[in-house]
């Protein structure tokens, strides 16, 4: 077993808890804003670990390309998504997304 | 059955998390389990792809990437103020 194979194996196990892990957040948690704040990593940490691993595995071929190219639409459009998510939960509780009137937010 | 089936494998109980939670919870609720039950589906064909050595089966997990991101800012375009 090479060490290309060991990593390959540590990334997969750490793609599929991370997934997991997210899985059981989104269930356990109350609110939509707290269920996003799980939606966040699996479609960022778990993607990358995953595709690393294939590639660890195959190398620069087809299969690996077409894994990294999985893995970047999900790190680029997942987080407008969730993003896009929030914002449409704001919207129909208050009407529209702007802060309150009794919301501090600091201006950047 | 290699590793990667076996981690195909073991994701699927994430769909059961998703699925209670499309079930019981409310609608943005389900919008949010929707989004995640769509990057694990896309991550699901891809390491089926992987363990059954079938490369062009990575294609249906691009698509899957793709249209279940389209699809969650479509739903939350809609479910904004529409629905």
């Amino acid at each position: 077993m090479t060490w290309q194979m060991v990593l390959a194996a540590i990334l997969l196990a750490l793609g599929v808890g991370i997934e997991l892990l997210c899985c059981l957040g989104l269930l356990v948690m109350d609110t939509v804003f707290d269920r996003l704040h799980y939606v966040g990593p699996a479609a960022a940490l778990g993607p990358i670990a995953i595709a690393g691993a294939v590639l660890l595995e195959e190398g620069i071929s087809t299969a690996g390309l077409k894994a990294i190219l999985i893995a970047v639409v999900l790190v680029g459009i997942g987080p407008v998504v969730t993003h896009a998510t929030a914002r449409a939960a704001r919207v129909r509780r208050f009407g529209h997304w702007q802060p309150q009137p009794d919301e501090h937010v600091e201006e950047g | 059955m290699n590793a990667w089936l076996i981690a195909a494998l073991a994701l699927l109980p994430g769909f059961v998390a998703c699925g209670v939670v499309l079930w019981r919870a409310t609608v943005l609720d389900a919008l949010a389990a929707l989004n995640l039950a769509g990057i694990l589906a896309a991550l699901e064909l891809a390491l089926l792809a992987e363990g059954l050595h079938r490369s062009p089966f990575y294609d249906l997990a691009l698509v899957m990437a793709l249209l279940a991101c389209v699809g969650g800012l479509v739903f939350a375009r809609f479910l904004e103020r529409w629905i």
